[in-house]
């Protein structure tokens, strides 16, 4: 039987982006990017886990948290208010749908 | 054999053997529901039986006419689908088969058998009829509930779908027609007459991919195009609701998978509706809206996994499209039952259920933690192979947005359990009916254990799932240091600002328009640029053709008594009042006169259609007969 439906290929893996702002103070500093390639190559052998800059922090999850619940109150404040204000401009099927 | 027709011939069937119980058959009352039950709960366990006895790579080409197609294909994936669905199915219908009538099975049926039919498609023809039918029986399970805004409900659930069945016909019709060479099965050239004209695979063209993209875009909740998902559910009968949950979204995830992995769209469209989804969540009062606007935000964890590609990320949509039919499916079988016994589902008037409905209340704290990904239930090995899967293909800006989500999940399930059954609520125990309050009925408790346990099973086994995904999974850790250290910062802070916090995220009547609003806005304009602007433009216009011939007539030395215009455009001078009359002409007769025809025409085919309506069983039975013997016609046809 064929495979008719194959999976794409994962994308190129390039590290260039990942690590980009370190990169970019590396090369500011005097590096130039034939020594960033070589780096990645070393990366690459050595088979290792490229992490984004974000990721090295410790308890980087503790910071997303605590984001994510002062984003999502935020949020919440900004749309009901937003709604509470917009709503009597809808007329029909509003209260029916309140009733639900 | 296959699955899907399993349940549509039990549809069939049970309208039979219903019309020919009520008048032909000398039973009792109890005998005859006993029947009716019995074969309601076969048709769903032989479909069960008879899935998890399939094969992949099993191939059932067949002839509709002189298309080719591909009725039946079973693959890894579509198996994988279908052991899921066909459980769910037999448990659903146990849930319900006590309290629902002999319509709610038969439209179930329906339901259920063209979702399977859509999964074991092999072909675009085939999948878009299976399609079709899965649009309609939602809505007529909506319609069951009996009431004016189900009505509504039901009408708008049907037009979305019709315009997303259409934007797929489209992108099929494109996709025949322009479909390159040398995509056949063997090295034969395409045409009409093999089967890898209708194959189903990746659209070839791109206004195809975008057309049918969309399409699947309608039943996947795709930002813009969801509205009709939780304005839908949570008006649907509850039982429907439950088994709403599980099909339609899912099935356009198995489309996803199957005809758009890897496409970046697609992979920041699922970022997009997990984080849109959750926020509004957060702000409902009734739990099936707050159930309804989840199924978005998971739904997009599926399809971003999806469109990260590779291996590994559509193993990871599966699989989490596996566990979100588990858990989703329980939660709305817990709502399901405090609707059952208190007739409330407004999280403002629950709580304190825990003693009243303690398996309702477990089942429902089970299924939270699951849709959470807390460690040991299934949603965390899901959700930590889609992680996995965005941090292998470097997207973190899929990665950061799904993890956002994924506090925003917890809030919401905290908000559930705690406000809906966990939380003191004093009002409450001045209501004489509330201490009346008892746990449902045994066939509603064993399907809400049965899947409580496997969120838990396939949570601390994961292994379950992962032999039986489509492609083969790498060795992962899934409970590393690393990531029961990772998933514990995000679970225990959040847990804790919530109850810092909790009169922010207290449940209180607020209405959310969502995209709606903007809508109904868009309706509202149409309506007032016809009555005003329109309505204004046609009067002036009217006003200057009447004012226009005088003029001509004047102008052209054409007296009152000569008088014709005829005569006058004869002359050469009339463009304009000969094309304003002829548009006047084509404004009464085609325009007018076809609205008047289509409206007597169907006047006369109704009166002549009450004939029909009898009133004698035997006559109906026959047309019943009459429909069954097309149907297998067609069948044999096809085969």
């Amino acid at each position: 039987m064929l495979n008719l439906y194959p999976v794409r290929m994962l994308r190129k893996y390039v590290p260039f982006r990942i690590l980009s702002f370190l990169w970019k103070l590396i090369l500011f500093i005097g590096l130039n990017s034939n020594r960033v390639y070589a780096i990645e190559k070393i990366a690459e052998e050595v088979n290792l886990q490229i992490e984004p800059w974000w990721q090295i922090l410790p308890g980087y999850q503790i910071f997303l948290a605590i984001f994510g619940c002062l984003y999502f109150i935020f949020v919440i404040q900004v749309l009901s208010h937003f709604i509470e204000e917009q709503k009597h401009s809808i007329k029909s099927d509003v209260t029916s749908d309140q009733k639900s | 054999m296959h699955p899907g027709l399993i349940y549509l011939f039990g549809a069939v069937i049970l309208v039979f053997l219903k019309v020919c119980q009520r008048e032909t058959l000398d039973l009792s009352h109890t005998r005859k529901q006993t029947l009716s039950k019995v074969f309601i709960i076969l048709t769903p366990l032989l479909a069960l039986f008879i899935t998890f006895l399939l094969k992949p790579q099993t191939v059932k080409f067949s002839r509709l006419f002189d298309l080719p197609l591909i009725f039946f294909y079973v693959d890894k994936m579509n198996l994988f689908m279908g052991y899921i669905f066909v459980l769910i199915g037999f448990l659903i219908i146990i849930y319900a088969f006590k309290i629902e009538d002999d319509l709610f099975f038969v439209f179930s049926f329906l339901y259920i058998g063209s979702s399977l039919g859509v999964l074991f498609a092999g072909d675009y023809l085939t999948f878009f009829i299976f399609w079709e039918i899965m649009a309609l029986a939602p809505t007529f399970l909506i319609w069951l509930k009996r009431e004016e805004e189900s009505l509504k409900a039901g009408y708008r659930y049907l037009i979305f779908h019709l315009i997303g069945g259409l934007l797929l016909l489209a992108g099929i019709i494109i996709e025949f027609t322009y479909r390159p060479l040398g995509l056949s099965l063997g090295a034969k050239p395409f045409s009409f007459g093999d089967p890898a004209s209708f194959l189903l695979i990746t659209p070839t063209t791109k206004l195809s991919f975008i057309l049918i993209l969309l399409g699947v875009g309608v039943n996947a909740a795709f930002i813009l195009l969801h509205t009709w998902l939780p304005d839908a559910y949570p008006k649907a009968p509850f039982t429907a609701s439950v088994l709403m949950s599980v099909y339609t979204t899912k099935t356009a995830v198995y489309a996803l998978a199957r005809l758009f992995p890897g496409v970046n769209f697609v992979a920041y469209m699922g970022a997009l509706m997990a984080i849109y989804g959750v926020t509004f969540a957060l702000m409902q009062n009734s739990m099936r809206k707050l159930l309804s606007y989840h199924i978005i935000s998971q739904v997009g964890y599926m399809v971003a996994a999806i469109g990260l590609g590779s291996d590994l990320g559509v193993n990871a949509g599966l699989a989490h499209a596996l566990h979100h039919i588990l858990y989703k499916g329980l939660l709305f079988m817990s709502a399901g039952a405090v609707i059952y016994r208190l007739g409330e589902e407004r999280l403002s008037n629950l709580g304190q259920l825990a003693k009243r409905m303690p398996v309702t209340t477990i089942t429902a704290v089970v299924a939270s933690l699951s849709i959470a990904g807390i460690p040991l239930f299934n949603g965390f090995i899901s959700k930590t192979i889609i992680s996995e899967a965005a941090h292998h293909n470097h997207n973190y800006t899929v990665y950061l947005l799904l993890k956002l989500a994924s506090v925003g999940t917890w809030l919401s399930f905290l908000k559930f359990t705690y406000f809906g059954f966990l939380r003191q609520n004093k009002s409450l125990n001045h209501l004489s009916t509330y201490s009346q309050i008892r746990e449902v009925p045994w066939n509603m408790q064993i399907p809400m254990l049965v899947v409580a346990f496997l969120c838990l099973l396939t949570g601390i086994y994961p292994k379950f799932v992962i032999s039986i995904l489509p492609y083969p999974l790498e060795e992962l850790h899934f409970y590393s240091g690393h990531n029961l250290v990772g998933a514990a910062q995000i679970y225990l802070v959040t847990l804790l600002i919530f109850f810092l916090s909790r009169e922010y995220f207290a449940p209180h009547e607020l209405f959310t328009l969502d995209f709606d609003y903007f809508y109904r806005k868009i309706a509202y304009f149409s309506i007032w640029l016809c009555r005003s602007l329109i309505a204004k433009v046609d009067t002036a216009y009217t006003l200057a053709i009447e004012k226009l011939i005088p003029y001509a007539r004047e102008s052209w030395g054409i007296t009152a008594e000569e008088g014709r215009v005829e005569k006058m455009i004869k002359n050469g001078g009339g463009i304009i009042v000969e094309t304003s009359e002829r548009v006047n002409l084509f404004d009464k007769e085609v325009i007018d006169g076809a609205a008047n025809r289509i409206g007597s025409s169907i006047v006369n085919l109704s009166k002549k259609l009450r004939k029909i309506q009898t009133g004698y069983v035997q006559n109906y039975a026959g047309a019943i007969f009459v429909g069954l013997l097309v149907v297998i016609l067609i069948l044999l046809l096809i085969w």
